[in-house]
């Protein structure tokens, strides 16, 4: 028998803004890979603003304080803010160390840099007035692959202002252990509820992949440590102190470290981006 | 048909699926590129273009009657289903539920070609750097890198090929049409009728069936394993997330606008 169908806009609409919150930076990269005018800006700008949207959403269905303290009648209170506070700042220095040692073993085992690619020879496209009145002209050029994979971070990506690295810390927290903290914590069921949390972590971590597979992992410990401080404080305050922390520490070892040694980022295809 | 215990129903639509997407299907592509090389526009469209038009076309109108079939067979009633149209609001929530799906989909590929690619890496790695040969080592990362190019090179053929070579030659509300008749069959096929004739399986096992065959039909006409992770790993996400919402909540509408707007983000 057919059940008679209830139609949910709320249903709909937090399956898309957990769907979307987890993909968020994969998303603000495919906007940077499509269109010129996004481009004008740095990744971590659209990514911002993508997470600015997600919040606002995320508090228009769940409320404006479901973010901040996403553990609904936490035990401690309000005084799990000034406790966070604390958590947040030495939980910060810990994974600091954490991230440094993932990081170090990893370009030690690692093979030496490749060289830069030869370049390829490929066939002549005609352009402009050379291919106007050819069948080449009235075709749309599509994007699957371009579209998806391709997006590598370039230096000035990655060397950007302290606001901006800061704000990426608070959007993230915001959305990752405000939000989708929020909305494991809806699911009924115990098992789901832990699964829900492990995702968004995963996700977290993963969502790093753009920055090089080592990053993926040396993100592992940071989202861990974030979602076990948000569970145990009840707001998200810790995790953003302790990932404000760590960016803060991120922007003064790009800024410090000497021109000479900089390696631009590599890009998909093993050249520099 | 309906009296049948649900793991015999699970096997009956296992067997419809492997039917017509791995061998109605391979014959119907290959009688449409045969057919290709006859029809005029020579000189505007290559054999090849016709033949992508052809089978996208060729692939929706089989798709509807498929259904048709299906419908017979499982006795489901689609009337009841197919309701939606008076939800505007629904509809907006589909493209949302439908960029989020995409964008997922991508992350998760792309942490598997960098996560195959750092392991091959370090394979390599460990191999050559004993020795000391330097340039060796550089030499596996550039062979590397040409490896994830010619992944991604892979995952533009298939089936994948017709719908981009048709958003490349016909005009845009065309190629969405044929498009949406394709993908809103599939949704028709694996959640409106999987989902409601395994519904009495309980929502893990129904989910979880519809999702499997989802993703199993994905891979047919594909040429490797690799050039199917595209479209496997967008499958277990949609899978997932549109067998959920249509177990609560049984609209097709919204949801076909989800699976038109994933294929016009990853394509277009």
């Amino acid at each position: 028998m057919i059940p008679t169908p209830i139609p949910d806009t709320r249903a709909y609409a937090l399956t898309a803004l957990a769907l979307l919150s987890l993909s968020c930076l994969t998303l603000a990269a495919h906007l940077h890979t499509r269109w010129a005018w996004v481009r004008r800006l740095p990744l971590l700008a659209v990514h911002v603003l993508l997470m600015s949207a997600l919040v606002l959403a995320g508090a228009a269905l769940l409320g404006p304080m479901a973010l901040l303290q996403p553990v609904p009648e936490h035990p401690a209170g309000w005084w799990g803010l000034p406790s966070g506070a604390l958590v947040g700042f030495a939980l910060g220095l810990l994974i600091i160390r954490v991230d440094r040692a993932i990081t170090t073993s990893w370009r030690r085992s690692s093979t030496p840099p490749a060289r830069p690619q030869p370049p390829r020879m490929t066939a002549a496209r005609p352009a402009g007035f050379a291919a106007s009145g050819t069948g080449l002209s009235e075709r749309r050029r599509t994007g699957l692959v371009r579209a998806r994979n391709d997006y590598a971070p370039t230096r000035s990506d990655l060397q950007v202002r302290l606001e901006l690295l800061v704000a990426v810390a608070v959007g993230e927290e915001l959305v990752f252990r405000g939000l989708l903290t929020r909305l494991a914590l809806l699911l009924a069921d115990g098992p789901l509820v832990v699964a829900g949390l492990a995702v968004a972590a995963a996700v977290f971590a993963c969502s790093h992949v753009f920055f090089g597979w080592v990053q993926v992992l040396a993100k592992i410990p940071l989202a861990v440590a974030a979602c076990a401080a948000t569970l145990l404080t009840g707001n998200v305050l810790a995790a953003i102190v302790c990932h404000v922390v760590f960016n803060v520490w991120v922007w003064r070892y790009r800024r410090s470290e000497p021109v000479a040694r900089r390696v631009p980022a590599r890009g998909m295809w093993g050249a520099t981006a | 048909m309906s009296a049948l215990p649900w793991p015999l129903r699970a096997l009956t639509l296992a067997a419809l699926v492997i039917l017509y997407y791995k061998y109605a299907k391979a014959a119907l592509f290959a009688a449409c590129r045969r057919v290709a090389h006859l029809l005029p526009f020579a000189r505007r469209w290559d054999a090849s273009e016709r033949g992508s038009v052809l089978e996208l076309a060729a692939a929706g109108a089989s798709h509807v009657l498929v259904v048709v079939l299906l419908v017979l067979v499982t006795g489901v009633d689609l009337t009841g289903l197919v309701l939606g149209l008076n939800r505007p609001d629904l509809i907006a929530l589909g493209v949302a539920v439908g960029v989020g799906e995409v964008a997922l989909g991508s992350l998760l590929c792309r942490v598997l070609i960098e996560g195959v690619q750092a392991m091959g890496r370090r394979r390599s790695g460990a191999e050559n750097v004993p020795s000391g040969a330097q340039p060796a080592a550089a030499a596996s990362a550039v062979a590397s890198g040409e490896r994830t190019r010619q992944w991604l090179g892979l995952s533009r053929g298939g089936w994948i090929r017709h719908h981009l070579k048709t958003m490349e030659v016909i005009s845009l509300p065309l190629a969405i049409t044929l498009t949406a008749v394709q993908v809103g069959s599939e949704e028709v096929v694996f959640r409106g009728l999987v989902l409601t004739w395994l519904r009495d399986a309980g929502p893990v096992l129904a989910i979880g069936i519809s999702c499997l065959l989802f993703t199993v039909m994905q891979i047919f006409l594909m040429s490797s394993w690799r050039a199917a992770m595209f479209p496997v790993v967008g499958a277990i996400v949609m899978g997932l997330t549109h067998g959920v919402l249509f177990w609560h909540y049984p609209l097709l509408l919204p949801l076909v606008v989800a699976h038109v707007t994933f294929f016009l983000f990853a394509v277009a």
